[in-house]
C-alpha cells in the first residue's frame, strides 16, 4: 500500500512537470517524456501489472491533453509498453545502467510506432519522421532517463550495502 | 517447490495479463467512440481521476505565469492611464469649443475660429501666434477675441499664420467704456505685470465695473468684453486718475480665440 502511495505521489509528480515544466525546458521541439521514464521504472521494477496500470494511467493523461479525436492512442501505447517490459521485471533478470538505457529507447520507439499507428498518421515517410519526431525526442528523453536511472541504481547500491552488513 | 514457484509467477502473470486486456479494451473503446462522446469522456477524465492533478497545473501555470501577467498589467496600466489623461484633455477641450460653438456673434461681422500655435519667447507675453493668416482672410487690425473676452488685435500676417498684439503688450492701449456708467477710458499694460486703467479723475467709476470695448478706437467693435475694475487709485492730477483691472481673458490659459473678419476704420487710414 505504502508503494502505491509513493507510485501515486510519483506519477502525480511527473504528471505536473510533464504539463508545466517540460514545455519551458522543450529544445527545438523536442521534449523529453517524464512519463515514459516514470512507467519504465515501474515497470522494470515491479512486473508488467504495475508497469500495465502506470502506463494506462500516463498514457490516459497525455491523452487527455492530446487533441480528442485521438483519445486512447496514447492510453494504447503506454499500456502495451509497461506490459511489455513488465515481463524484463528487475527481480528477474538483472539489468545494468547500459541495458536499461536501450531498454529506454526501445520503449519509446515502440510507444511512439503504436501511437503514431493509432491515430493513422504514418503513410509515406517513416524515415523523415523517425528524424523529425521520434529521434530528438527519444535522445532528450534517454538524457533524463538515464540520470533517474543512476539515481536509483545508487539508491539500491546503498540498500544492497546495508543489508549485506545486515548479514 | 520449484512447481510452486512456477504457478505463482504464472498467477502474476495472468492477473497482469488480464488487467493489460482490460486496459487495451478500453482504450480501444475510447478510441472507437464517436468525437461528442470523447469530449465528454474526457470532461469526466478531468473531472474524476486528474482533478487534483489538473487544479494543481492550473495553479502552477497561473503563477508560473503571475510574472509575466503582472509585466503586460503594468504596461496596460500605463496605456490606461495616458488615456485616461487625454480623455479628461478632451473633455476640456470638448467643453471649451461646445461654448465656442453656442457663441453668439452679436456684431455681424464674420469671425473665425483660430488656434493659439505659440507665444513670444521671453518673459513678457506681448504676442501669441494663431494658426490663420491671409489664406484664411486675415488681415492687420483684426480683432482678436474669446467668449470670455478680447484679446487683442492680429498685428502682423503671414500666408498660414498670424502674429496678435495682446492687450498685455505695453504698446497697446484700448478704448474702453464702463459698462453701468458708460465712462470712458484707456486700458493699458504697465510694465507688462498689472493692466491699469486711465480714466477722468470725475468719472463715475467703482471697483467691481465690467470694462467692454467702447468702439471708439476704431479697431474693436463696441461692446466686447475686456476686464473688471479691481482697485481704484487717487491721482495727483486732478484731471486723470488711474485704475487697477482683471482681464476676463486670461492670456497664459488661451488655446482657441476667434478672429473678426473686420476691417480697421478711420484710424488706420488716417495714419496712412
Amino acid at each position: 500500500m505504502l508503494k502505491f502511495i509513493l507510485y501515486a505521489f510519483m506519477f502525480f509528480v511527473m504528471a505536473i512537470l510533464q504539463t508545466v515544466i517540460v514545455p519551458h525546458i522543450k529544445i527545438m521541439d523536442a521534449y523529453p517524456d517524464l512519463l515514459l521514464i516514470l512507467t519504465v521504472i515501474t515497470a522494470l521494477r515491479h512486473g508488467s501489472l504495475a508497469g500495465c496500470f502506470m502506463g494506462f494511467m500516463s498514457g490516459l493523461l497525455c491523452d487527455v491533453y492530446a487533441p480528442v479525436e485521438w483519445l486512447g492512442a496514447y492510453s494504447l501505447a503506454y499500456c502495451i509498453v509497461g506490459f511489455a517490459l513488465g515481463q524484463i521485471e528487475e527481480s528477474f533478470i538483472n539489468l545494468n545502467l547500459f541495458l536499461k538505457i536501450v531498454v529506454l529507447v526501445l520503449a519509446d520507439f515502440l510507444k511512439d510506432i503504436i501511437y503514431y499507428f493509432s491515430i493513422e498518421t504514418i503513410t509515406d515517410d517513416i524515415p523523415k519522421i523517425i528524424y523529425s519526431l521520434f529521434l530528438p525526442k527519444s535522445i532528450y528523453t534517454v538524457v533524463l532517463g538515464a540520470i533517474f536511472f543512476y539515481l536509483l541504481s545508487l539508491k539500491t547500491e546503498k540498500k544492497v550495502e546495508i543489508y549485506k552488513q545486515g548479514l | 517447490m520449484k512447481l510452486f514457484k512456477y504457478i505463482v509467477r504464472l498467477c502474476k502473470w495472468a492477473r497482469g495479463a488480464l488487467v493489460f486486456a482490460l486496459f487495451v479494451c478500453v482504450s480501444l473503446y475510447m478510441q472507437l467512440v464517436q468525437v461528442k462522446h470523447k469530449q465528454n469522456i474526457v470532461d469526466a477524465i478531468f473531472s474524476s481521476v486528474f482533478y487534483l492533478p489538473q487544479s494543481v497545473v492550473s495553479y502552477v501555470a497561473h503563477i508560473g505565469n503571475l510574472s509575466k501577467e503582472n509585466t503586460i498589467l503594468k504596461k496596460e496600466n500605463a496605456k490606461l492611464k495616458l488615456e485616461v489623461d487625454l480623455t479628461k484633455e478632451y473633455a476640456i477641450e470638448n467643453e471649451r469649443l461646445k461654448k465656442l460653438l453656442f457663441f453668439e456673434n452679436q456684431w455681424d461681422y464674420p469671425i473665425v475660429l483660430t488656434q493659439i500655435i505659440g507665444h513670444n519667447p521671453g518673459p513678457y507675453m506681448t504676442t501669441v501666434v494663431v494658426n490663420s493668416g491671409i489664406a484664411d482672410s486675415i488681415f492687420y487690425g483684426m480683432p482678436v477675441f474669446t467668449t470670455n473676452g478680447l484679446v487683442g488685435k492680429v498685428s502682423k500676417v503671414h500666408s498660414g499664420h498670424s502674429m496678435v498684439q495682446l492687450l498685455s503688450d505695453p504698446n497697446s492701449r484700448t478704448s474702453v467704456i464702463s459698462q453701468r456708467s458708460r465712462e470712458q477710458g484707456t486700458v493699458f499694460s504697465r510694465d507688462n505685470a498689472e493692466m491699469q486703467i486711465q480714466i477722468s479723475s470725475y468719472a463715475d467709476l467703482i471697483t467691481g465695473d465690467t470694462l467692454v470695448t467702447s468702439g471708439l478706437g476704431g479697431i474693436y467693435p463696441k461692446g466686447i468684453p475686456v476686464g473688471v475694475v479691481t482697485k481704484l487709485e487717487k491721482s495727483n492730477s486732478e484731471v486723470l486718475s488711474y485704475g487697477s483691472i482683471e482681464l476676463l481673458q486670461h492670456i497664459e490659459s488661451l488655446e482657441e480665440a476667434f478672429i473678426i473678419q473686420k476691417n480697421t476704420d478711420w484710424i488706420v487710414w488716417e495714419a496712412e
